[in-house]
């Protein structure tokens, strides 16, 4: 993933992002080399939360797997550094592999130094996990 | 008796160690993400300038910190790699003690 472009404002920060990958996949019994390429638009000030992504799963044997989501949260209260922030957030996925409408779901994400942690549901509806931290 | 006060000005103030106070504000800090990814390149990259008591205010968006004097366009730059916005830089002399 790359970040293309920030905008730092006084209050928020704005964020487009990309990434592109290779490799191998089965759709049926096809097996084949395909690519992965995606963009991200995200905006986050302490209150507020917002982000959009779209990607798409080219491969040669099967039609294009467009994979959506966009989210939106609240910061239920202002936390300061070294203090731990959570947000609420409210999913909204598609993806045209799986038949059906738009999935909602909710997540809580919490920030706290070097950790981020995210509960909620994935795609299916099914429990999500994300943690992810930086050295 | 004024001569006995310049003599004891003029005896101290080569022994007096000062320390630069930065307060740095810095726009798009908008988490504590943001501000343990800061403050880790600050401590990283002024080490030799004794750096210490870095301290991040996402109210003010302000860091501040004390150090040796640091080069303002290093400083700037780093906060640009950083992928942040310096938007001002207050620097304050204080005593820290004597020799």
């Amino acid at each position: 993933m790359a970040i293309l472009k920030r905008w730092n404002l006084t209050n928020a920060q704005v964020n487009f992002y990309s990434w592109a990958g290779a490799g191998w996949s089965r759709f049926g019994n096809n097996d084949a080399i395909s690519a992965l390429v995606g963009s991200q638009f995200d905006a986050e000030s302490r209150r507020l939360y917002f982000n959009s992504q779209v990607q798409v799963l080219l491969h040669p044997n099967a039609e294009n797997t467009w994979m959506t989501r966009i989210s939106g949260g609240i910061a239920p209260y202002l936390a300061n550094a070294g203090e731990i922030q959570g947000m609420m957030i409210v999913q909204a996925f598609h993806n045209t592999a799986i038949p059906g409408p738009w999935v909602i779901g909710p997540m809580i994400r919490m920030y706290y130094k070097s950790i981020l942690l995210e509960v909620g549901s994935g795609f299916r509806g099914e429990w999500m996990l994300n943690l992810m931290t930086t050295f | 008796m004024k001569k006995v006060i310049v003599w004891m000005v003029l005896f101290y103030f080569p022994a007096t160690v000062f320390a630069e106070k930065y307060s740095l504000e810095i726009e798009g800090m908008v988490c504590d993400f943001c501000a343990q990814g800061i403050t880790k390149k600050l401590n990283k990259e002024f080490k030799d300038q004794d750096i210490k008591d870095v301290h991040v205010d996402l109210n003010s968006k302000r860091v501040t910190f004390d150090s040796k004097k640091v080069d303002e366009k290093k400083l700037r730059e780093l906060i640009k790699a950083s992928g942040y916005n310096l938007k001002s830089v207050d620097v304050q002399q204080e005593v820290t003690g004597t020799k």
